[in-house]
């Protein structure tokens, strides 16, 4: 916009400046346009949503919670787009209008569950109409809360934390840790036997396989979307390299020979290509290769010094990774296929939502490690302050 | 008579032989106590088992299904004129030399005391051994060779401004660049194994330059013979 009235500003000169004008004209277009596409996607408005009628305590909290995490904003009547008009007696009903009550979006009344279960409903619904995104309310998060800086234990809630479930009790040290195939089982690394080892743990039967246990390192285990690989990082073969295998640790194929060391590969949601970060060039950057094997191909990520832990969106369009500086971590995205670098929360470990908006990530502070939640087409962020302890790798089921 | 006197001549003589034979061919106890190091007998010395590890070198021999055949390697010192592909289970690569069979480390216990002064450190986000610590390295690699039935463990260390996954992946590099620079000293690569812990046991618990360059690190940990 500044460019276009720059512009106006010097059509009334001389031919020379109309010309020069003239230049600058197509690069201010295309640059706007590049802008605006960008927007779109990753610079939006909260919306203004405004909470009428009688809910209870409760559920009022959980739909303010599950609202704000969604990319709204809580606002007064006034000020609203939206109007919730919400009722809590046996069970809640809800309703979504526009501001002036004329169109109304839907109205509903929710039968089973709990008053969470039902306000999470609730929001969900609120959602659907305002980013056309199923509900991720009703999503699982594992995370590992940390009992040492050597020794952690793996926990699954709902994903604002309530309703923990405790799932190891090794006392030992859990890395990358992630949801298996369906969300019916986690994959991770433990040291529990003394070494870095990857483990499948089914959660049905509390039953625990082996997938690699070779000499050196077996850490950062990924299923592919079909739910019939895993790709991780082993060091059998002398330096910390990308392999996939069958669940059962056959059919290992090695996917990079670096001497460098590359870290926690993540798939593309057509299972097609592996993305990771690589230290080939002197310092972390982003990579893909495809999951057959074969070429290394570089991921631009214009604006940021390094890049690790990356995480590619269910929609196939974003990789979230992590940046680090001398002294902080910031979460970022960039274009799957490479570009600027969208800087938007202090922070590590990002993971996706199934909605392909929402992250999950863990923020330092001193020893204490909180797990916060970010929209971020509104870089709206809220902490989840319900978990007792220092949590971290939290991931979302998908 | 005269016969009896060419008997006690020849039973003389073949007795001078064998004397002046055994004479020329001494085995000494000296030849098979490799010398230490000493650098690391100064370490060794506050090991109880430093004792009778000497006395064992040379004879001792790595028990266990895969202990049998590497003990033709291992009778000599010179480990690295066998060549490293004589080890079972370790395959070469352009880019990193494999790593030997879990068995052959399993059941050996720790001793973790003993090569404590010989832990070596890294740059920030590197993994290259510094010139400076290849005295450390070397000493490390000659106490493997004079203690032909010991294995080793590195463990790799990071600070903690890496993200979790990438700190381990760089640790178990940060172990492996030690592991080849024990190599290059002459020991068989399938006697190392390396284990990384990423940011996990920091020496150090400041959050300054110099508590993070304590804590970015490599520690020898020796692997003794299976006690049986």
């Amino acid at each position: 916009m500044q460019n276009r009235s720059i512009l106006r500003r010097t059509t009334g000169g001389v031919f020379a400046i109309l010309y020069a004008a003239f230049c600058f004209t197509l690069w201010a277009q295309t640059t706007a346009e590049l802008d605006i596409d960008r927007m779109a996607t990753l610079s939006n408005r909260p919306f203004p949503v405004h909470i009428k009628g009688s809910l209870s305590p409760e559920a009022l909290s959980v739909l303010r919670f599950d609202l704000e995490v969604g990319g709204c904003d809580i606002v007064s009547e006034d000020a609203a787009t939206y109007l919730v008009h919400g009722a809590s007696s046996e069970n809640i009903t809800g309703r979504l209008t526009d501001q002036t009550g004329s169109v109304q979006y839907f109205n509903r009344s929710y039968k089973n569950g709990t008053t969470r279960a039902q306000a999470h409903a609730l929001a969900g619904d609120i959602l659907k109409v305002l980013t056309g995104q199923d509900s991720i309310f009703n999503c699982k998060i594992a995370y590992c809360v940390n009992t040492n800086t050597d020794k952690n234990e793996i926990f699954i809630s709902d994903f604002d934390g309530f309703s923990p479930k405790q799932v190891t009790r090794d006392g030992s040290l859990i890395r990358g840790l992630s949801w298996g195939a369906e969300n019916k089982s986690l994959l991770y690394c433990s040291y529990m036997k003394g070494n870095p080892d990857i483990y499948l743990h089914n959660l049905a039967e509390g039953r625990r396989s082996v997938v690699a246990n070779y000499t050196g390192l077996n850490t950062s285990p990924a299923i592919s979307p079909d739910g019939k690989k895993v790709a991780m990082i082993l060091s059998k073969d002398g330096t910390p390299d990308v392999y996939v295998s069958n669940l059962d640790g056959s059919n290992l194929k090695r996917i990079t020979q670096t001497a460098a060391d590359e870290a926690s590969p993540c798939w593309s949601p057509d299972g097609t290509r592996l993305c990771f970060s690589s230290r080939i060039s002197g310092s972390a950057r982003l990579y893909t290769a495809p999951a057959e094997g074969g070429k290394m191909q570089r991921i631009t990520t214009t604006g940021v010094g390094s890049a690790t832990e990356p995480d590619w969106s269910p929609d196939g369009k974003w990789i979230a990774f992590t940046t680090t500086t001398r002294h902080s971590f910031q979460i970022c995205v960039v274009p799957a296929a490479g570009g600027i670098v969208e800087i938007l929360a202090e922070g590590e470990s990002p993971s996706w939502a199934p909605n392909s908006r929402t992250l999950i990530f863990c923020r330092k502070s001193g020893k204490k490690s909180t797990l916060v939640m970010l929209d971020v087409p509104t870089k709206k962020s809220k902490t989840i302050t319900n978990v007792t302890g220092s949590a971290s790798q939290p991931c979302w089921t998908r | 008579m005269k016969s009896i006197t060419k008997l006690v001549l020849v039973l003389g003589l073949s007795l001078a032989v064998s004397l002046l034979t055994s004479c020329k061919n001494p085995k000494t106890p000296t030849s098979s106590i490799p010398k230490l190091d000493p650098t690391i007998s100064q370490a060794g010395t506050t090991d109880p088992l430093a004792g009778t590890r000497n006395q064992g070198t040379g004879t001792t021999r790595p028990s266990g299904p895969t202990g049998a055949d590497r003990t033709g390697a291992y009778a000599d010192d010179d480990a690295f004129s066998h060549g490293l592909d004589n080890v079972e289970g370790v395959d070469f690569d352009d880019t990193g030399i494999g790593q030997a069979s879990r068995q052959s480390f399993e059941g050996r216990p720790m001793d973790t005391e003993i090569f404590k002064d010989y832990t070596i450190h890294f740059d920030f986000d590197s993994s290259a051994v510094r010139p400076s610590d290849r005295i450390n390295v070397e000493a490390v690699a000659d106490y493997l060779k004079a203690h032909g039935d010991c294995y080793l463990l590195i463990d790799g260390h990071c600070d903690e401004r890496g993200t979790e996954e990438y700190n381990q992946a760089l640790g178990e590099r940060r172990a492996l660049s030690a592991r080849e620079a024990i190599t290059k000293e002459g020991i068989q690569a399938g006697r190392v194994r390396t284990r990384s812990w990423g940011e996990a046991r920091p020496v150090a618990l400041g959050t300054d330059e110099a508590s993070y360059a304590q804590n970015r690190r490599g520690e020898f940990i020796l692997l003794l013979p299976r006690t049986e």
